[in-house]
């Protein structure tokens, strides 16, 4: 029995390699087994967002001010749907990252059937932001399938321009998850 | 500057579409796998649903922010320990997942439909054949993906709850406690 537990005996090798298959196999088994529960789950109707008249937004703004971004949605289905507009991260060509602060009016609407409702999203651009085109994108929660790319040209200089060459060194606007204290922290910097 | 788009909310393709019947016939469907599933099953999967709505969400402005707020603590390392040590995230990373955001949709949906008494009384109304499409391949929930797509799953409630509850809303009526007693009651209910 000794000479079957060291690790050089032939046996325990092949004890251990027999052991690691047979929870492997019943690992994959189990894999296998939840993959097709779900092809025989049942089945959940959902939403598809699909883009009407542009699919590209464009803004234009100077560090310090602001830009808006508008998107009809209407519904086609036969039952009241749910929209809630978000923004993701923009980036610029140098590598900026700018995580914009913005306001949603609204933030979630429940749209009946055969009716629109304009979402308005107010982009507010920090005055530190280095000028360059920042991409993004606008999407639906839980409709990311389809995204309206944003393509913000941030152009000229505000009077905080000076800090720009600080802000270089990392995400703008990623200081915190409440604007408020990042608005503070700004104001101790100035 | 404004810029503007416009976009369009339809069914998936090769469905029945999202319908009054369609939608009472799918949450009876999911209630009557509650009986032929286990419950660590269930729980698995709608983690795993979390999860999902999580990575997507982790991707938008304020998921992200989030999402780092949270790794910056001890939340995380201690969720991430919690997480391995239970293997909960084996589990969920195992489990098809539930497309949770859309059940709650569906189900607020349902509370507006006009048609949902007759809907009703039709019952039972078989449930979609399943597609018996093999889900998309897994991927590792993992504990900050699924807390933050329950918060974006507990916004989302809200916000539909605060919605449904517009809908009744009236101008506050004031109550003077200083009104006629002598005043006749209508109604029913004292007769």
């Amino acid at each position: 029995m000794a000479k079957e537990e060291s690790p050089q005996n032939p046996l325990s090798d092949w004890l251990r390699l027999q052991t690691d298959f047979q929870a492997r196999l019943a690992d994959e088994t189990l894999r296998y087994l939840r993959r097709l529960q779900g092809a025989a789950a049942p089945v959940t109707p959902g939403t598809v967002l699909v883009p009407e008249e542009g699919s590209e937004l464009k803004a234009n703004a100077k560090p310090g001010g602001a830009f808006e971004l508008a998107l009809d949605v209407k519904n086609y289905q036969r039952v009241h749907a749910m929209a809630a507009p978000a923004l993701d991260p923009m980036v610029s060509s140098s590598g900026i990252t700018w995580y914009p602060e913005a306001e949603f009016s609204p933030e979630f609407s429940l749209v009946a059937p055969d009716e629109s409702v304009k979402f308005t999203v107010r982009v507010n651009v920090p005055s530190v932001l280095p000028p360059g085109m920042y991409i993004g994108a606008l999407s639906l929660r839980g409709l990311r399938q389809q995204v309206f790319r944003i393509s913000a040209d941030i152009t000229g200089s505000s009077a905080t321009a000076s800090h720009s060459s600080e802000s270089k060194r990392g995400p703008v606007g990623n200081r915190g998850v409440k604007p408020k204290s990042a608005k503070s922290k700004k104001a101790k910097k100035s | 500057m404004t810029t503007n788009a416009s976009a369009i909310l339809i069914d998936t393709e090769d469905t029945a579409g999202r319908t009054t019947a369609t939608l009472v016939a799918s949450l009876a469907a999911r209630l009557a796998t509650l009986y032929l599933i286990s419950g660590a099953d269930a729980i698995a999967s709608l983690t795993s649903g979390f999860a999902a709505l999580g990575r997507e969400v982790s991707k938008t402005t304020d998921g992200a922010q989030l999402r780092q707020a949270l790794s910056r603590s001890r939340v995380a390392r201690n969720g991430d320990a919690t997480w391995r040590a239970l293997h909960i995230g084996e589990g969920a990373s195992t489990a098809v997942p539930s497309p949770v955001l859309d059940q709650l949709r569906n189900d607020v949906a349902l509370l507006l439909a006009d048609d949902l008494e007759q809907v009703l009384g039709m019952m039972p109304i078989p449930s979609e054949a399943p597609s018996g499409a093999i889900p998309p391949p897994q991927q590792s929930a993992a504990f900050l993906d699924f807390v933050v797509g329950y918060w974006a799953f507990s916004k989302e409630a809200i916000a539909s709850i605060e919605e449904l509850a517009k809908l009744g809303s009236s101008s506050p009526e004031v109550v003077n406690p200083n009104s006629n007693p002598d005043a006749p009651l209508k109604g029913s209910l004292l007769r």
